[in-house]
């Protein structure tokens, strides 16, 4: 294996070249037929290499395999030399990386299957899949690097495709705007991640996760000891303040940061939202199935280091929670169809980090693959919608397409019933099995972990519910693919204008603007094509059969078991069982059920407006910022506070001090001041330059008598 | 026999009175003179130490020096020339293109 | 009765008192008139000092030829009236007397300090500073000088050149 593993990563990479040179090589119309083929093709193809691959892990002792990166090299060809650092090209297959690859290549192969029919008339396809597979790229080298400085250049490498991907319609700037948000919030958390990869570095002295000899981080901490053999539960570091910490809790804590960054927990998970401005196929496989993903792999991964802090544990689990309910309150408020699923997102990704923040890191891995089908499946099939509505991605335009698009509204159905947690289907099992370990949580506070939790489970099955039925069974207000005015009493204007309600993030331009440019030949509601659809089927079946399939048979559990580690490794053990299984499972189902009828009750005495709450009582709430749903509507005011403190006054220290008086008053004052001294200094001295001989001779001679008396009294000393 | 020391101290006060003469006249040709002067004053120095020390060096280097100087004063002379021809005035003070 | 500081004293005050007229007086040719004095003054204490062939080079060729020299430059360029341009005590000259002064003190001083003890005079009598004295060490393969005679006519050439084309009329 150790001779073709590496095409799993490397296809991707070559297929990232022909697509970007695709263009020059062979002209603008057969490039794009190209390219529609080539970019799907090695994506699949290197999800049959990972099946393949896969395989053969299962094989090997331990299940896990070190092999090269570079083509024809050795499992050791270094990268960093030096006698205190040593990192080699190679890449670690075990049962963790490869459940990754199988989800990255699987699901992003059927994302780019989809992407083709989503992206057949947009001008710049090329450089979309160009970008698109340059990702796949990336992300599989984040979850097969051998050590943390490839799975740094990997998770770089995926914030600067997001970032790509996000302002792809650059010529709208509030596209921009979102991407440069998307990859300044994460650099804030690669700050953390850096600080964390030196702390291993300086306990561990290497970056690789498991070697050969048994030297890895991930070994050592099996054996709770550092490089030089000492326990790790010893080490300390020292602070700003005097304050002492734990060196592993430290570590483990500035590593989380970033996750948190990649990941869109609190608090860095402003930028999330906003990604929405890209195309749907990006929201679907960067901001739902995996880059997103890539801070729970990693926490999954450094498990070992994680469960000997239990400090770092609580905050882990705290932080998802608290993200998981922030995101869930949210979208109960939103209007943009990708908005509501984008905030959905943040929220499943806090129950991921509240997983493993209790200790049950397969569970969070369980939730992960189950959350890469179904949210993959909601997005896309929201794209399919959006797609049919000619761009329009407002819910309040939406509505009665349940007759129009059937087959959407079917396998829309099927994810959200999956999300919401109905009994049977694969969020069930991995929402429970989550809810079930924090219920047990190792280090106390299980049963408030679990109502909250709960809670979440429920606002998640309202809000999705909520979205079916503003979309598909409410009254349609549109007619016959035009759309028309409901709402703010004006009838008979087609459009209404943009931008009304005041600066929130209600901007379609991202889509809107680019889909209206080209029209699909008469302007009706009509289903997407083939190859749009065919992966929302998959990805359907998937949703429904995953989560029996794999946790009933306790497949999951064993194929995960060799890459994540022990509670019982950090001297922890699950608290004493509350309650049986199955009734949680009652309860899980009984929230869920609730969420959706309540929902369904509720909606269904709006049919024609699809609203609850009339307009007019909206725009009173508006004006108190402290009402529900304002608070809601406006993030918990979180991006204002970011706004507010960070831009306006940043921006006015980094102007005001900074620029006027440090640099311009201080730093060039000083070197002016320097030069005018030059200057009036020289304006005296220059003086001496009488242009009189006589004067220079009168110098001379001073000199001489100078150096005469000088020689007298050094002779007289004789 | 005049001992040493004397002709030495001679020697200085005709350098110092060149000296002055250098630093105090305007007219370029007497500035001159008084350089010649200096110039002796120097010779009258070889020879006499030359004489202190019974060797023949110091007339040796006065020989070259006299033939130095001889060669010195008519280049300079002829720059004197040309600048009066520029200008019709040899008055030095006149020659400060140089000042600030 | 030590005729030979009679001498000493006598040039001495000769010489000084004729450096400082050629310095002081405003007329340019009294000027060169009165250095020539000083040269011929200083010309007989080349022969007391046991350099004769030196003295009557020194005549022939400083006050003979240099200063001849100078007279007719001082003639061609017309210079014999006074100056009409007077400078009063200005800095330039107050410091420089006072230089002066200071120099004189320091040069006095530093004659004062002991010589390195002269060799006895010998029995009998050396021909020092006589044409055959000269001319020996001059020629003599032995000595180094005569490298330097030789290249002293190059430069008496260069300085011919040189004066030459600096008075030269622009054509």
């Amino acid at each position: 294996m150790e001779s073709w593993a590496w095409l799993i990563v490397w296809l991707p990479l070559l297929g990232f070249v022909f697509n970007a040179v695709s263009g020059l090589i062979f002209g603008k119309q057969r490039a794009r037929r190209l390219v529609a083929y080539v970019a799907p093709g090695v994506v699949l193809a290197a999800f049959v290499l990972a099946i393949i691959a896969t395989q053969q892990v299962m094989g090997a002792p331990d299940h896990r395999v070190i092999v090269p990166l570079i083509p024809g090299a050795s499992a050791t060809t270094p990268w960093i030399d030096f006698d205190f650092l040593r990192v080699n090209f190679a890449l670690l297959l075990d049962p963790l990386s490869m459940l990754m690859a199988l989800i990255i290549t699987g699901v992003g192969g059927l994302i780019h299957v989809y992407a083709t029919g989503y992206m057949a008339d947009d001008p710049e396809q090329p450089r979309f899949f160009t970008y698109f597979n340059l990702f796949i790229f990336m992300m599989l080298l984040l979850v097969l690097a051998e050590n943390f400085l490839l799975l740094f250049v990997g998770w770089e490498g995926v914030g600067t495709c997001s970032y790509l991907l996000i302002s792809f319609w650059y010529t709208d700037p509030e596209n921009a705007k979102a991407g440069n948000k998307a990859f300044i919030v994460n650099r804030v958390g690669d700050l953390g991640f850096v600080l964390g990869m030196l702390a291993v570095w300086s306990v561990f002295g290497t970056f690789s996760f498991f070697t050969v000899d048994h030297k890895g981080v991930m070994d050592l901490a099996m054996a709770h000891k550092d490089l030089a053999g000492q326990p790790l539960g010893d080490l300390t570091t020292n602070l700003f303040g005097g304050v002492t910490v734990p060196t592993i809790t430290l570590m483990c804590l500035l590593l989380f940061v970033g996750a948190c960054g990649k990941s869109a927990q609190i608090p860095l998970w402003t930028w999330l939202p906003d990604a929405m401005a890209g195309p749907t196929p990006v929201s679907a496989l960067i901001h739902a199935a995996t880059m997103v993903t890539a801070g729970v792999v990693m926490v999954t991964r450094c498990s070992w280091l994680f469960v000997q802090s239990p400090t770092a544990l609580e905050v882990v689990a705290v932080i998802g929670l608290a993200t998981a309910f922030l995101g869930a309150s949210i979208g109960l408020v939103q209007n943009d169809i990708k908005r509501v699923l984008a905030y959905s997102t943040i929220s499943q990704l806090g129950y991921m980090f509240l997983a493993c923040g209790v200790g049950a890191f397969t569970w969070g891995m369980f939730h992960v693959t189950t959350h890469a089908f179904f949210k993959a499946l909601l997005f896309l099939g929201s794209g399919a919608v959006i797609h049919s509505m000619l761009g329009e991605q407002d819910m309040r335009k939406m509505g009665g397409l349940k007759k129009l698009i059937p087959a959407t509204w079917a396998v829309m159905f099927v994810g959200t019933y999956a999300i919401a947690g109905f009994p049977l289907l694969s969020g069930f099992w991995s929402k429970d099995a989550i809810l079930d370990s924090a219920l047990r949580s190792p280090w106390g506070a299980g049963p408030i972990l679990y109502i909250v939790g709960l809670f979440t489970a429920l606002m998640t099955a309202f809000y999705m519910n909520r979205l079916m039925w503003k979309t598909f069974y409410t009254e349609p207000r549109f007619v016959n693919g035009e759309l028309v005015e409901q709402h703010h009493g004006a009838s008979g204007d087609e459009h209404e204008p943009e931008g009304v309600h005041t600066g929130h993030e209600e901007e379609t331009t991202g889509h809107a603007a680019h889909e209206a440019q080209h029209a699909h030949g008469g302007g009706y509601v009509h289903t997407s094509p083939p190859s749009m659809m065919l992966p929302l089927y998959i990805l359907a079946l998937l949703s429904i059969i995953a989560g029996i399939i794999l946790y009933l048979t306790h497949a999951f559990q064993n194929f995960l078991a060799p890459s994540v580690a022990p509670l019982s490794l950090g001297a922890l053990e699950e608290g004493r069982e509350v309650f049986p299984q199955w009734m949680g499972w009652i309860l899980s189902s009984a929230v869920a059920l609730g969420g959706l009828i309540l929902a369904a009750v509720l909606y269904q005495q709006h049919m024609r407006t699809g609203e609850l709450v009339p307009e007019e009582r909206k725009q009173q709430w508006e004006r108190s910022p402290l009402q529900p749903y304002t608070f809601l509507y406006n993030k918990w005011w979180w991006d204002w506070l970011y706004n507010t403190l960070f831009i306006r006054i940043g921006g006015l220290f980094a102007t005001r001090i900074l620029w006027k008086t440090v640099d311009a008053g201080l730093i060039d004052g000083f070197v002016n001041t320097l030069a005018g001294a030059v200057g009036r200094i020289s304006r005296v001295t220059r003086r001496v330059e009488t242009g009189y001989v006589r004067n220079y001779a009168l110098g001379m001679l001073l000199g001489v008598v100078a150096l005469l008396i000088g020689l007298l009294f050094g002779l007289r000393g004789h | 026999m005049v001992p040493t020391p004397y002709y030495l101290v001679l020697a200085g006060i005709l350098f110092t009175i060149g000296v002055i003469g250098v630093l105090v006249k305007r007219n370029a040709i007497v500035i001159f003179m008084s350089i010649e002067l200096m110039l002796n004053a120097a010779n009258l120095t070889f020879i006499a130490l030359g004489r202190h020390f019974g060797q023949v060096n110091g007339q040796m280097y006065v020989i070259f020096a006299l033939a130095v100087a001889a060669a010195e004063v008519s280049v300079g002379l002829g720059i004197i020339v040309a600048i009066f021809r520029l200008r019709e005035s040899i008055n030095i003070d006149e020659v400060n293109l140089m000042k600030f | 009765m030590a005729w030979s500081f009679v001498l000493f004293w006598i040039l001495a005050v000769v010489s000084v008192v004729s450096s400082i007229m050629m310095v002081v007086t405003r007329n340019p040719v009294r000027s060169a008139l009165f250095l020539v004095v000083t040269f011929l003054c200083v010309a007989v204490y080349y022969v007391t000092l046991a350099a004769q062939f030196i003295a009557a080079v020194q005549v022939i060729v400083y006050a003979g030829a240099i200063m001849v020299l100078f007279l007719f430059v001082i003639m061609l360029l017309n210079l014999g009236a006074p100056e009409a341009l007077r400078e009063r005590g200005t800095l330039q000259t107050r410091v420089a007397l006072l230089l002066g002064f200071i120099f004189i003190a320091a040069l006095i001083g530093s004659s004062l300090i002991a010589l390195p003890t002269a060799p006895a005079p010998p029995g009998v009598y050396q021909p020092l500073g006589t044409v055959q004295g000269i001319g020996l060490n001059l020629f003599s393969p032995n000595q180094p000088w005569l490298f330097p005679f030789e290249i002293t006519s190059i430069l008496l050439l260069v300085a011919i050149v040189g004066a030459i084309i600096m008075a030269k009329r622009r054509v």
